[in-house]
């Protein structure tokens, strides 16, 4: 059963521990009772139909977003107002975004090197030789003089992942990476999220993309109208999820 | 042409086609896209349309010919060309002048860098910039060298002219003239012969020519006047009532006989000499009796310094007119300081100022034999009828005023070049290939915090009295330095107060946000020139201290003050267009507030503001000419200065004329340069990446 292997994935100390967590949009009850815990190096891939709070929940995890009610704990960090744990957390998890939301006044070294140098207090030297390598990682190492205007929007999403990473962060949230992209860019996003999988990053990825949750992720959640319906690794959830509401979803959209 | 291949027809009859490789270009029809083409397009395309275009260029037409014969027929410029110093710096300390100089240097050299930083600066550019300037050197020797003299009209006689209490010609007339300069004379003949064409007797004239010549004017108004009545009164179609008026009106009216015969205008020949000042002698070929009209005299003049014209008439009732060419109206000016180079006693000195031209001289003016001093040659409003001819405009005002500027147009010329060329290179040897403006960049940022600071330093002074570089006086700031000064320490102080204010405004915590608010809005609410006032009169009440705080500080505090407003809610409008991802990210990166701030939000929202902020800074530097209202000698209130001395009564129009269009071609070169930016430069980096 899919149960036991979330259990084995949960054994270890949980990276992020969330519990009974509400948050209000003004009346609009946007996230409800959400109780989830992430291993270290888990890939989870949240799924749901539009509105139904899956990115207000990943932004909820860096603080993006305030939740007000219940418990967010981030690397054994317990997310509430005081600054400082804050900026703590903020440092271990890196966020991908819809909009890829690059600077544009920077170059694309300058994208990647800004934040090691300012808040891990990084040499030039060390944060250019990062940007360097991660440009490998993703691709592109011939476009770091470029700025982002001059880029695809694959090229783009590929420097945000970049930009995220040379924080050296514990985790990394995607929020619906591919869905402003080209038909024919997704692919190369998707390549580079993969790889960072396997690599063993722990991940909570928002997507649509079904082929990637499928292939990647250990487990898969479904919330609709912000709660967790149902969650299972793919091959359950894919193949046998319960709930009538996950499965008018799913065949809505396979 | 196109030929079409009709490869097959498919079983359900739609062909396929496929045209040849490539179809032979053709030019469009004339008529469709020629100059004919875009004139019916756009200027009579509809009825309506042709009618507007038809009126507006009937207006504009005929406002600009009216405008052009005033500026060159009618309009009086010798008193910017005599004023130019004051308009420019005031009564700023002379000996100080090369401190502005090297300010001005400094800041053409910072703007030329600046253009080859951020605005792609071509060859082509520097082409105009020569060849503009060249004009300014040639224009003048062309129209020297080509153009006649204006004239200068004078009367000579004994007779007393228009009536017995009319002016009576002087007998002699003092100039100043320059060493090499030719003066010439000769019977005025074109007014002689009748009252018509005395009354066209124009450009500078004494006031007997021009009493003769108003006499003239007065006599033919009249005949035309009793013209009209005799023919009303014989034309029997009045009633009774208007026949009796037109009748009074009739007799009040002398006929009177032509005054080109009362006065004899040029029957007698005249006896004209010229006189060297310093020593009362005739100059060689300066003294001859001029009998006809074609008979002219001509001398050169020796030195620099005073001449006078003599001019006997025997007969007593004759008047003669003379044309006089070389000789220029003068004005005396009283200056103070000391009393030769070595002195350091201050003494009251006269100097005599050719006004179309400013050449000075402090030799004394010559006395007649009893030991008065000699009339000289004055003009006022009243004594000059605008210039004869377009000739003698440029002559008169174009040439002496070109050479006035051109030396220093030349100067900033090459320096903003020269910088410009200097920021190029750095970027050839120094930038990184990818980053081709990375130096030059980073030289203008450090040349506009350090050049403006240096230059406040020259221009103000760093110690007292006696050490390098003293204190000036605020109070002699005037013109265009004062304009100036105001702007740019404007520019400076609103610029970081107005970001402040926004950042303030736009903070989480109510008490900063509010105290913005209200300092914005209240700024807002006030006139300008009201904020002035506060700043002129009411700091001495806050704190009797700051009483003798100069004016000409408390005016750029209200400008910084005032400006930040309007700057703050520029920014705060750049800061809203900025998407809300770019905050997100950056604290998602782990950014601080401030970090987010400085290095994401603010540089992007201030590059998307540079146009309106720029707008506001034109703004600001012509709403410096109100500090003129509280008292200051800014180029407006120079101007006022100068037109309310009795040398310039009169010359309103031309003076505000003169510092309207400065205003304006400041205006547009600071409009042109910020449009160049926005089109080529950093600004057009932005507009690409966002």
């Amino acid at each position: 059963m899919a149960e036991t292997n979330i259990e084995a994935a949960q054994s270890d100390e949980p990276i992020i521990a969330c519990k009974d967590v509400n948050k209000w949009f003004g009346e609009f009850h946007v996230l409800r009772d959400i109780t989830v815990d992430v291993a270290p190096q888990e890939v989870v891939v949240v799924i749901g139909p539009s509105g139904s709070g899956k990115s207000t929940f990943i932004r909820c995890i860096n603080r993006l977003e305030e939740h007000q009610s219940g418990q967010i704990m981030v690397d054994g960090i317990e997310l509430g107002n005081d600054m400082r744990n804050i900026a703590a957390i903020r440092r271990e998890i890196g966020m991908v975004f819809q909009q890829f939301n690059l600077f544009p006044h920077k170059t694309v070294a300058e994208n990647i090197t800004l934040a090691p140098m300012k808040v891990r207090g990084w040499s030039k030297d060390k944060a250019e030789a990062k940007a360097e390598e991660l440009l490998v990682r993703v691709g592109i190492p011939e476009q770091a003089n470029k700025y982002p205007g001059q880029l695809s929007g694959g090229q783009q999403q590929r420097v945000a992942i970049a930009r995220a990473l040379a924080m050296e962060p514990k985790i990394m949230l995607f929020d619906e990476p591919t869905s402003a992209l080209d038909p024919e860019m997704i692919k190369e996003v998707l390549d580079v999220m993969k790889e960072l999988a396997l690599s063993g990053m722990t991940m909570i990825v928002v997507t649509h993309e079904m082929g990637f949750a499928r292939e990647v992720a250990d487990r898969v959640i479904f919330f609709d109208q912000g709660r967790i319906v149902e969650q299972g690794t793919p091959e359950y959830f894919f193949e046998s999820a319960q709930h009538p509401r996950t499965k008018l979803f799913l065949s809505q959209i396979l | 042409m196109t030929t079409i291949n009709e490869q097959h027809v498919n079983p359900l009859g739609a062909k396929t086609i496929v045209s040849d490789a490539d179809a032979a270009h053709r030019k469009p029809p004339l008529l469709a896209v020629g100059p004919l083409a875009w004139i019916k397009k756009n200027l009579f395309n509809t009825v309506g349309d042709s009618i507007l275009t038809i009126v507006v260029l009937f207006i504009v037409g005929s406002v600009g010919v009216s405008f052009v014969t005033w500026t060159v027929g009618q309009a009086n410029w010798y008193a910017i060309n005599f004023n130019i110093r004051l308009l420019m710096v005031g009564r700023y300390e002379p000996e100080a002048d090369w401190r502005v100089t090297i300010v001005v240097l400094l800041t053409a050299f910072t703007i030329g860098m600046a253009l080859a930083a951020w605005a792609r600066m071509r060859l082509s550019h520097a082409i105009v910039l020569g060849v503009f300037v060249a004009l300014t050197f040639i224009i003048p020797v062309v129209i020297y060298a080509t153009l006649p003299l204006p004239p200068f009209y004078v009367a000579a006689g004994t007779a007393k002219i228009g009536s017995d209490s009319g002016p009576v010609p002087q007998d002699a007339v003092a100039f100043i003239a320059v060493a090499g300069e030719t003066v010439s004379v000769r019977l005025a003949d074109q007014f002689s012969g009748s009252d018509n064409k005395l009354s066209q007797l124009n450009s500078f004239a004494d006031s007997a020519s021009n009493g003769a010549m108003n006499a003239a004017a007065n006599r033919l108004e009249t005949e035309a006047q009793i013209a009209e009545l005799t023919r009303l009164l014989a034309a029997d179609s009045l009633t009774p009532n208007q026949r009796s008026r037109a009748e009074g009106e009739l007799s009040r009216l002398e006929d009177s006989d032509p005054v080109v015969d009362t006065l004899k205008i040029n029957q007698t020949p005249v006896h004209v000499t010229i006189l060297q000042g310093s020593t009362m002698q005739a100059l060689p070929d300066g003294d001859v009796v001029l009998t006809d009209p074609s008979q002219g005299m001509t001398v050169t003049l020796p030195e620099d310094g005073w001449y006078v014209l003599k001019k006997e008439v025997d007969d007593p009732e004759v008047i003669d007119l003379l044309e006089t060419k070389g000789i220029y109206p003068i004005l005396l000016r009283t200056i103070t300081r000391g009393l030769d180079d070595t002195s350091s006693v201050v003494g009251s000195i006269s100097q005599y100022v050719r006004m179309t031209d400013t050449f000075t001289t402090e030799a004394t003016i010559p006395s007649d034999e009893n030991g008065r001093r000699m009339p000289f040659v004055v003009v006022t409003s009243n004594q000059y009828r605008g210039t004869a001819s377009f000739s003698d405009y440029l002559r008169l005002y174009v040439a002496p005023f070109l050479n006035q500027i051109n030396v220093f147009l030349l100067v900033v010329s090459i320096v903003g070049t020269l910088g410009c060329v200097v920021g190029q290179l750095l970027d050839r040897f120094f930038s990184p290939s990818l980053r081709p403006r990375a130096t030059s960049t980073r030289a203008i940022t450090w040349l506009l915090v350090v050049v403006p600071i240096l230059g406040f330093i020259l221009i103000y002074g760093l110690t007292g009295d006696n050490g390098f570089l003293p204190i000036t006086d605020t109070r002699r700031w005037g013109g265009v330095l004062l304009t100036m000064l105001l702007t740019i320490v404007g520019i400076i102080g609103s610029l970081p107060l107005g970001i402040l204010l926004a950042l303030g405004r736009r903070s989480k915590m109510p008490v900063v946000s509010t105290a913005c608010t209200i300092y914005i809005e209240l700024l807002r609410g006030i006139p300008f020139i009201t904020v002035l006032f506060m700043a002129q009169l009411l700091i001495p009440l806050i704190n009797p201290a700051l009483a003798s705080f100069p004016g000409a500080f408390r005016a750029m505090i209200a400008t910084v003050l005032f400006t930040a407003a309007y700057n703050a809610e520029v920014v705060r409008g750049g800061l809203q267009a900025i998407p809300g991802g770019q905050d997100e990210a950056a604290k998602a990166l782990g950014l601080n507030g401030l970090q987010v701030t400085l290095f994401i939000t603010l540089p992007q929202a201030l590059r998307l503001v540079i146009p309106p902020m720029m707008g506001n800074f034109v703004g600001m530097f012509k709403d410096t000419s109100l500090v003129a209202i509280v008292g200051l000698l800014d180029l407006t209130g120079m101007a006022q200065n100068i037109v309310s001395q009795t040398e310039f009564l009169g010359l309103r129009r031309e003076t505000f004329m003169f510092i309207a269009i400065f205003y304006f071609i400041f205006s547009y070169i600071i409009a042109a340069i910020s449009r160049r930016i926005e089109s080529t430069g950093a600004g057009q980096a932005i507009k690409m990446q966002i």
